[in-house]
């Protein structure tokens, strides 16, 4: 039924192309970019992962697609209406696995990335609302201004009351943090390393977006390059032994299951292995600590500053994931699903399944 | 007439020991540099434990026994087969400017690993998923050229290979798309850059079997791998069955190659210039061309390496490198052979 | 089964699959002999050798060498009996004109040999008896086209087969370096070495051969000794211009197109 209705809409905006006459209103986005929104927002499509998350948050009921199909284990943490929506790829710039065209027939009433707002995405955004003549917005995705973003994208989507209840739970997290780290000088905070890959000697640098919410939790990231690099780099396991981690996070179950067995001695080397502080993220429905950079991230924000501080951040996990996932998921956990969601956090993860 | 050696081959060989030494100077320099502080005695220290097959004590020995020292015997190791294999194709091919890769099997090793990668497998799975894809390209390379004949067979196999690899490139390119941007892309990135940051203690001894069983016959053939050069026709007239020794030699070159790849991923170049310069030096006679390629790839490769490790803090890949340093080289080889009548 | 008849061909059909180049070719060499196929350009000549040589295989009759139908025989018992001096010596590699001939000493050393002591002296030897002693340590690809010809054929000296095989040795020679190559060839001929060879030029053959074939088309329209054979009317008609015999006044028999009986054609 619904999809009928879509479809018909979908044609009827078709023919309507290029102006389609919309009661329309203004907005300017985080790129200081002045664009149209339609006044009745039924279908959105997210630019990337980020994008599509921030979306599902404040209004499951327009988003369009996902940038890939969720795996069978993240499914139940995913609300029903949003479960089944159908891949629709990603607008990266170069290289897209978006077609135009099928952008066009599906013909949402509005487009938003959730990320950067540097040049590149500003006339990535300017391009394809040039050709495709739907709005872009552009949101900043920064971690910090989390709260900002979210109230801005409740004005977008026309979810305000919703947008204050999430933003006002990203600030009361945001201020329980930054209470602990006011007690926590520089010194004392853990030396981090975020493993990712296979073998964990892929990390995220310091300074990049997918290992901000290390220094947000209080922990320091040994990651830094003295070249100005950024972004995810690989590393030498000599330069790890340098480095010499308290604490290693993961969200890669093959890496964590190896380090498990203790057969690699490179890492029986690291501190953080010898003193069993190696932690797993869980990634359902999304990454916890990353995988997207979204909102997802803020249940790894509470995780995270409990595991480096213990209890100088005192946190009922159960409680804080419960609250998040309804918060934000719009999901109601059954007990065996909380408790699953809670091994994982554990270290027990479920068994990795990736049919295709 | 009474002399066993030219002087130009007694010059080569003592060329061939200096490369050996040179390279032995390198991998020894390259011990003493690294992001951990390690002192020029703690090696001496390693080296007196290795000898009594101690467990190393401090973490320095540590660091130089199950890390720096590995990778310094893997790049050798890699580089000497890469050169050697690289030599082999270029005489096979009577084309000095072919490279291991030129029948497919690096693109073929990509494909297996990404495929690894893509399946989230561990990494030995991955490495033998490398080892798998290149030897099974080449194998796919080498039954289209038999099944077409009445055609030049080195111009088929070349021919063969490159269309190969250019599919193998396209269904990487397909499995990058698919694959997972934020786990496997990054990984998949950097196993086609090549590097040799994740050689554990180990690995190098795992690939010996199959790079010694590569190099042997060639080291036998040397002689006849020469007459091979002379092409198909001549080498059957001079009494050699020339398509099964080709056939030969094509499996022994790409096994050292499949191995390599599958260790330390896609490092390009190595095979192209170091036959080249190798050639240069001793004369194009397989007996000086082999050991020269072995001694000057090691070197090159754990010197280039040790740049990929002490650059920055973060590793470069050393596919990067070698493409940085051997792109160049080869610009001047052409620029220096353009009015070369040879 | 006599025991001179080196190489034989019956009823032998040449080409390719595709394209059938010649067929019912018949031809017999002794031991020792100087044998000329002599015949115009495109003729068969090279395809045949190929055949002979058993490098293509025949597509229909037999080659026979000392009695054995050639395609029974591997490479290194052909080897072993015939060598041969292909038409364009190219080296991709600068190997030195030693090395090249060494190469013809590849079957009479084990698999995984390096030339001996021996093969060297034999290389050098071989090299010293076409006049390029010289030129043993000297790079191929910078050579001469002469020069290259003779450390071909310097090579196949060095494999020590009862006959060699010469492909066209004066093809793309300017004239002073192919009358050497000739003289060369013509010196090793009378020290009774066995050598079939081809050539499109008359001369060549009145120069070398004591027995001739004459091919046209395909097809071997004579053959026998020169003086039988190298008639005017046979040349007349394989290259289809008149010519014009002659002999020298050193007793040199010569061949020359009979320009005044040539109109243009049109």
């Amino acid at each position: 039924m619904i999809t009928t209705r879509r479809k018909l809409l979908a044609t009827a905006a078709l023919s309507a192309l290029p102006f389609p006459a919309r009661a329309a209103r203004d907005f300017v986005d985080s790129a200081g970019r002045r664009i149209q929104i339609p006044d009745r927002i039924q279908k959105v499509f997210g630019a990337g992962g980020p994008a599509a998350i921030a979306i599902y948050s404040l209004r499951p009921d327009v988003l369009a697609g996902w940038p890939r199909p969720p795996y069978p284990e993240e499914r139940p943490y995913i609300a029903p209406v949003a479960r089944d929506l159908p891949e629709v790829g990603l607008i990266t710039g170069r290289g897209d696995t978006l077609n135009l065209e099928n952008l066009l027939r599906a013909a949402p009433d509005l487009i938003i990335d959730f990320g950067s707002v540097r040049d590149t995405y500003v006339s990535l955004a300017e391009r394809v609302q040039e050709r495709s003549r739907i709005s872009y917005a552009l949101i900043d995705g920064r971690f910090e201004s989390t709260p900002k973003a979210l109230r801005m994208l409740g004005d977008l989507l026309d979810a305000r009351a919703r947008a204050e209840e999430l933003a006002a739970y990203a600030e009361n997290l945001f201020t329980r943090v930054d209470k602990l780290l006011a007690t926590k000088p520089e010194s004392q905070r853990p030396r981090v390393y975020l493993a990712r890959g296979p073998n964990g000697l892929e990390t995220g640098l310091k300074g990049s977006i997918n290992t901000e919410i290390i220094e947000r939790a209080g922990g320091q990231n040994v990651a830094v390059s003295n070249d100005g690099r950024r972004g995810i780099a690989n590393i030498s396991p000599e330069q790890l032994l340098l480095w010499d981690p308290n604490i290693v996070i993961t969200w890669d179950r093959i890496f964590f299951a190896n380090l498990a067995q203790k057969k690699d001695p490179l890492w029986q080397n690291i501190r953080a292995v010898r003193e069993g502080r190696v932690y797993l993220a869980p990634t359902a429905p999304f990454g916890w600590i990353d995988r997207p950079p979204s909102l997802n991230r803020l249940i790894g924000l509470a995780w995270l500053a409990h595991v480096l501080h213990g209890a100088d951040f005192p946190l009922d996990i159960a409680d804080e994931a419960r609250r998040f996932y309804r918060l934000f998921y719009q999901v109601d956990m059954s007990e065996a699903q909380l408790s699953n969601l809670l091994a994982w956090a554990d270290g027990r993860p479920p068994a990795l399944v990736r049919p295709r | 007439m009474t002399s066993v050696l030219s002087p130009a081959h007694r010059r080569a060989r003592w060329l061939i020991l200096l490369a050996l030494c040179a390279s032995s100077a390198i991998a020894g320099f390259a011990l003493t540099v690294g992001a951990y502080p390690v002192t020029t005695e703690a090696i001496f220290r390693s080296l007196a434990r290795l000898v009594s097959g101690q467990e190393p004590g401090d973490m320095q020995e540590r660091v130089l026994m199950t890390i720096r020292a590995p990778r310094v015997l893997a790049g050798l190791l890699i580089g000497a087969a890469l050169a050697a294999s690289g030599a082999a194709y270029q005489t096979l091919f009577r084309n000095p400017l072919v490279s291991p890769d030129v029948l497919g099997v690096s693109a073929g090793a990509g494909l297996g690993a990404v495929f690894g990668i893509f399946l989230s497998l561990p990494i030995f799975f991955i490495q033998l998923f490398a080892f798998a894809g290149g030897l099974a390209t080449v194998a796919v390379v080498a039954l289209i050229a038999t099944s077409i004949r009445g055609r030049d067979p080195v111009l088929v196999l070349v021919l063969g290979g490159v269309v190969v690899g250019a599919l193998a490139g396209a269904a990487i390119s397909l499995i990058k798309i698919l694959a997972d941007p934020y786990d496997q892309l990054p990984a998949i990135t950097f196993w086609l850059l090549g590097s040799l940051s994740s050689i554990r203690q180990n690995d190098a001894l795992a690939i010996l079997p199959a790079v010694a069983l590569g190099l042997v016959p060639l080291i036998l053939l040397r002689w006849r791998i020469d007459v091979l050069s002379t092409g198909d026709e001549e080498a059957r007239a001079l009494g050699l069955p020339a398509g099964a020794l080709r056939a030969l030699v094509i499996a022994c070159a790409t096994l050292m190659t499949a191995s390599v790849v599958a260790l330390a991923g896609v490092i390009g170049w190595v095979g192209l210039v170091i036959p080249h310069i190798a050639r240069m030096l001793v004369g194009p006679a397989f007996s000086r061309l082999l050991p020269m390629s072995l001694a000057l790839g090691g070197g090159y490769l754990v010197l280039v390496d040790t740049l990929a490790r002490s650059l920055a803090r973060i590793e470069t890949p050393i596919g990067i490198l070698t493409a940085i340093v051997g792109a160049p080289f080869f610009i001047w080889l052409l620029w220096r052979g353009r009015n070369d009548a040879a | 089964m006599q025991p001179d008849r080196l190489l034989s061909a019956d009823d032998l059909a040449i080409g390719y699959a595709s394209r059938s180049v010649g067929r019912d070719l018949n031809l017999e060499l002794q031991a020792g002999e100087v044998f000329c196929l002599l015949g115009p350009n495109g003729c068969g000549k090279t395809t045949l050798f190929k055949t002979l040589l058993g490098l293509l295989p025949a597509q229909g009759g037999t080659v026979r060498l000392r009695g054995t139908d050639i395609a029974a025989l591997s490479r290194a018992e052909i080897a072993r009996t015939l060598a041969y001096v292909p038409q364009m010596q190219s080296s991709a590699f600068p190997f030195t004109a030693e090395e090249i001939v060494l190469m013809g000493r590849v079957i009479h050393r084990p698999a995984f040999a390096s030339p001996s002591k021996e093969d060297r002296a034999i290389a050098r030897h071989a090299l010293e008896r076409l006049g390029i002693g010289a030129l043993a340590e000297r790079d191929v690809t910078r050579l001469s086209g002469g020069q290259r010809q003779l450390v071909g054929i310097a090579r196949a000296l060095a494999q020590q087969a009862a006959l060699i095989v010469m492909d066209e040795p004066t093809a793309s020679l300017d004239f002073g370096n192919q009358a050497r190559v000739l003289a060369e060839i013509r010196h090793l001929a009378a020290q009774g070495v066995g050598i079939l060879l081809s050539t499109h030029d008359p001369d060549h053959a009145f120069a070398l051969a004591s027995r001739v074939a004459l091919m046209k088309n395909g097809a071997i329209v004579a053959q026998g000794n020169v003086a039988d054979v190298m008639q005017q009317e046979r040349l007349e008609d394989i290259y289809n211009v008149p010519v014009c015999l002659a002999n020298l006044p050193n007793g040199q028999k010569i061949c020359a197109p009979d320009f005044a009986a040539m109109r243009p054609q049109r």
